[in-house]
């Protein structure tokens, strides 16, 4: 990509997409934070990482805040404009992912009040499955790189799969046993979580792959979450 | 101080903008003084004119009582026009002039008393009265006649007294006399109108620019008509319609190089074409309007051509795009827009013919004309050139005159320039 | 402002014609809506010479009945001297050769049949700086009818005036000093002066070279408002150097550089994702 004429534009640019590159660290320290404290069942790691929260929101914030000034002060258009607009709405996507792995931590200390569960494995499985899903597409709009994108969206497919198997478990594990009913019901919501933050990274790589190519990818989304419609058989 | 030192605030700096602003002052100053050096000639020239001249502009008459005595007149007592024509005015004058002075009775002396007065002035206007009314024939007159340019001289102040007798032309006895007329008001100076009304003549107490003026007026008229219509045709075909090619920038070159030609190769040309292929008269002011409309024709083409290009092509864009024809764009558009230039180059250029000598000498307008023309074929002089005769003339009286008529002709041209520079303002129209 | 402005504009539509007479008005009823499918102009290998050398190295571009056609790119691209091809308005030009064949409904405009007078008076034309002819505002609208004797009567002249006014959204401006001169007006009434001078004429397409760039943010944006305005009825090029005014404004947009024409596409195709290389580098400011 060639140089802006006008170097402070050009400055502009490279400092927002560097943000977001920060708040992708962010997020996806968050998120390992988040399943190490469950791995671990570190209450205090969780807590922590509840409270960190609070610096995603704030790099939130601060590229809307930089959207905004891009929009009124330089009217981007072209490759400026889809930059921007999807700067705006990887920040977005990023925040919830952070709003799950907070999530994630807030339910851990419930689950640290039982025994552990079987199934365990599976979703720190399916966690790093997520967690690498996260740095691939961050990495992808680091490098602007369409096939990462690409291989980020149809990843998702793998983390829906992890989640329908999961969710199994999880039923029967509580039909087998009840007494760890409050902490597999948590984990429940976990794995969801665990789920939508593929999800969001999914929206990323589409807004990575409209950024870099101009057009949407417009085959439909592949979906595997079967989770709404699971019943286990007794 | 601030923490960086800038190069605009070092003492090098300073000197370089003391040297700066001496250069600029040094210009202005140079300049200053060219604008006065013009105004202080400007300034030489009229007072010196206007020194010489203003004194032309009124003139010593003295009253004189007038007995048309019927025995010199007209003896037969006819009446009739033949006998008053070849009737001896002159004597009556010389009566009257004998009659206010009784104790003189010596030849010479009555000679003496008799150049008092402007012996052809005083004849013909004695003479035109009975003419026009026969019966003043036997009557007492009181009449205001010119004095000669001797006299009126003396009383000027141009012939000094103090002079010996013989370098002067006026004798003692005479000043003795015109002192005492002066003393009694029967001389005394009034406003010169003969200046204005009349023609050329011998005598300049009785010579008047009014002959010449007409003639150059009708000069100028033709020169006018002939010039501005072919000038500005010319013009506005060679600007928009001519085709560029070698022929048209050959055209062009010498249109300039006709503007640069001396004036009097016009006045030969005139002579050549007008005169001598032709065979129209000489002198007349019909022939003079040609050659000054030869000589003007460049200028107003010259202007034209400067005025049409001057207006701004965005209006012609703008004629086209509605769909006008280049000539209607011309013609709606960009020929109006330049009228006050044209306008103004055309004034200038008849300024300029008004104020030429060398042509009309050559086409003969340097003959010694004593009547106003009264059409364009006939016998004329121009201003410019009754100048010239003038101020070639030895008598005293004359160097007034001429400075006189050089003062009315400047007055004309700065009425013309005038003129062009109201116009201008006027009309001209901002877009 | 904007607002009033279009009220203005649009009260036009429900002006009763005073004067149902005359060829003006007969030709007003019976003009046919352009058909916005098919082309107004089909270009086919247009060339432009200044003596020897090529301005525009061949264009092929169809032009549509309706809407605004943006021409951008950078100085000395050959768009504005693309736009002169329309009305032939480089035939004024000396040493100016245009080759290639340019259709105006299927005819050759530069055809051995066709006048270029007449043809400026379909192809209107309105220019960078704001031109009113150091005349009356009336004089000025009236001119173009006039040179083509239009108007039956001083009546109709009146009414076609008026019309003309009222569609470049001046009428009521300038209604009460129709006798003063047009010069006298902003720069802003000055262009929309000269457009209701073009309209006047009734032509059908309209030709704007840069027209807005000697005017204030405020004028800009009535003379785009006016654009918007005339777009149904009139098809309109329009060159300009402000890609935010040619996103703003038209339909269609083409990219010029070099003398080539490098992409021509929906206007919003080309600001979001143009597909050119040397578009996306003009439109966004960056080195090429």
């Amino acid at each position: 990509m060639k140089e802006h004429i006008v170097t402070s534009y050009n400055d502009v640019m490279s400092d927002l997409s560097g943000e977001l590159s920060r708040m992708g660290g962010l997020v996806r320290k968050q998120l390992i934070g988040a399943l190490k404290a469950l791995e671990t069942r570190d209450a205090d790691l969780a807590r922590r990482i509840r409270k960190n929260d609070k610096q995603v929101d704030a790099i939130n914030d601060d590229i809307e805040e930089r959207v905004m000034n891009i929009l009124a002060l330089r009217q981007p258009v072209a490759v400026d404009l889809r930059e921007t607009i999807a700067a705006l709405k990887i920040a977005r996507e990023l925040e919830r992912i952070g709003d799950l792995a907070r999530n994630t931590a807030k339910r851990t200390k419930v689950i640290l009040d039982d025994e552990p569960i079987d199934g365990m494995e599976e979703i720190l499985k399916m966690g790093r499955v997520a967690v690498k899903i996260v740095e691939d597409v961050v990495a992808a709009y680091e490098q602007r790189d369409v096939e990462k994108a690409i291989a980020v969206w149809n990843a998702d497919e793998e983390i829906d799969e992890y989640c329908n198997t999961v969710f199994t478990q999880l039923l029967s594990g509580m039909m087998v046993d009840n007494s760890n009913i409050n902490a597999c019901s948590q984990m429940t919501f976990v794995s969801k979580n665990l789920e939508r933050v593929g999800d969001h990274a999914t929206n990323i790589a589409e807004s990575i792959h409209y950024v870099l190519t101009g057009e949407k990818i417009d085959e439909r989304r592949p979906k595997s979450d079967k989770t709404s419609s699971t019943i286990v058989q007794i | 101080m601030s923490a960086f030192e800038s190069i605009h605030q070092s003492d090098r700096a300073v000197k370089r903008m003391t040297r700066r602003r001496g250069q600029e002052l040094r210009f202005r100053l140079f300049g200053l003084g060219a604008v006065i050096a013009a105004m202080v000639v400007l300034a030489w020239l009229t007072i010196s004119l206007v020194g010489t001249g203003y004194t032309a502009f009124y003139q010593h008459h003295m009253t004189l009582e007038v007995f048309l005595d019927e025995a010199v007149l007209d003896p037969t007592g006819e009446r009739n026009a033949e006998n008053l024509r070849k009737a001896n005015f002159r004597k009556i004058i010389q009566e009257a002039i004998y009659a206010r002075f009784p104790e003189v009775s010596e030849r010479r002396q009555k000679s003496a008393l008799f150049k008092i007065v402007s012996a052809s002035g005083a004849t013909n206007q004695v003479r035109q009265m009975a003419y026009a009314n026969p019966a003043l024939v036997g009557r007492t007159l009181t009449l205001s006649v010119p004095t000669s340019d001797d006299v009126d001289q003396l009383l000027k102040g141009y012939i000094d007294r103090d002079a010996p007798e013989k370098r002067r032309k006026i004798s003692n006895q005479q000043i003795v006399w015109v002192d005492a007329l002066k003393a009694t008001g029967e001389i005394k100076s009034q406003f010169n109108w003969t200046f204005f009304t009349g023609v050329d003549s011998r005598d300049p107490e009785l010579a008047g620019i009014a002959g010449a003026v007409v003639g150059s007026l009708m000069a100028l008229a033709v020169a006018f008509v002939v010039s501005v219509p072919a000038g500005v045709g010319a013009a506005v075909y060679l600007e928009e319609f001519a085709p560029q090619n070698r022929f048209t920038d050959f055209i062009e070159i010498n249109i300039n190089n006709l503007a640069a030609v001396p004036s009097i190769v016009f006045g030969l040309l005139g002579l050549a074409v007008f005169l001598n292929f032709f065979g129209m008269p000489r002198s007349a002011p019909l022939v003079g309007g040609l050659v000054l409309a030869l000589m003007t024709l460049p200028t107003v083409i010259i202007a034209t051509r400067a005025a049409l290009r001057s207006v701004s092509p965005s209006i012609i864009d703008g004629a086209l795009s509605l769909g006008a024809s280049h000539t209607q764009a011309v013609f709606h558009h960009k020929v109006p827009l330049a009228a006050p230039g044209i306008l103004t180059g055309s004034i200038i250029g008849m300024a300029q013919a008004l104020g030429e000598t060398a042509p009309l000498l050559m086409i003969g307008m340097v003959a010694f004309v004593t009547e106003i023309p009264s059409g364009l074929t006939e016998p004329a002089s121009a201003l410019p050139v009754q100048i010239f005769l003038w101020s070639d003339s030895a008598e005293r009286a004359w160097a007034e005159r001429t400075s006189a008529a050089i003062i009315v002709l400047l007055m004309v041209l700065v009425t013309m320039n005038a003129l062009a520079i109201f116009l201008r303002t006027r009309l001209e129209r901002r877009w | 402002m904007v607002m009033a402005e279009t009220n203005v504009v649009r009260a036009d539509g429900i002006f009763q014609p005073v004067l149902p007479k005359g060829d003006v008005v007969d030709m007003a009823k019976k003009r046919r809506e352009p058909d916005a499918e098919k082309a107004k102009f089909a270009c086919r290998d247009v060339r432009v010479f200044y003596g020897a050398s090529e301005a525009l190295h061949g264009i092929d571009m169809e032009i549509a009945n309706s809407g605004v056609t943006a021409l951008i790119g950078p100085s000395g691209c050959g768009k504005s001297t693309f736009l002169r091809v329309f009305n032939r308005m480089n035939d004024t030009i000396p040493n100016a050769r245009v080759t290639g064949d340019i259709l105006m409904d299927g005819e050759d405009i530069y055809g051995k049949k066709v006048d270029p007078v007449l043809l400026r008076a379909r192809v209107g034309m309105v220019f960078q700086k704001p031109n009113p002819f150091p005349k009356s505002i009336y004089d000025n609208v009236a001119y173009g009818p006039r040179i083509h004797g239009l108007a039956v009567s001083n009546s109709e002249l009146d009414y076609i005036v008026e019309k003309s006014l009222k569609r470049a959204g001046l009428w009521d401006e300038v209604k009460d000093r129709l006798k003063e001169s047009g010069t006298g007006l902003s720069g802003g009434q000055q262009q929309r002066l000269v457009i209701a001078r073009a309209i006047a004429v009734s032509p059908e397409v309209i030709l704007m070279d840069e027209p807005a760039s000697a005017l204030d943010p405020i004028a800009t944006a009535k003379l785009e408002e006016l654009i918007d305005e005339l777009k149904e009825k009139y098809c309109i090029l329009i060159v300009t150097h402000s890609m935010a005014q040619a996103a703003r404004v038209s339909q269609r947009t083409a990219f010029f550089h070099l003398g080539d024409l490098v992409e021509y596409d929906d206007t919003q195709s080309i600001f979001t994702n143009p597909k050119d290389q040397r578009t996306q580098d003009y439109i966004t400011g960056r080195t090429g």
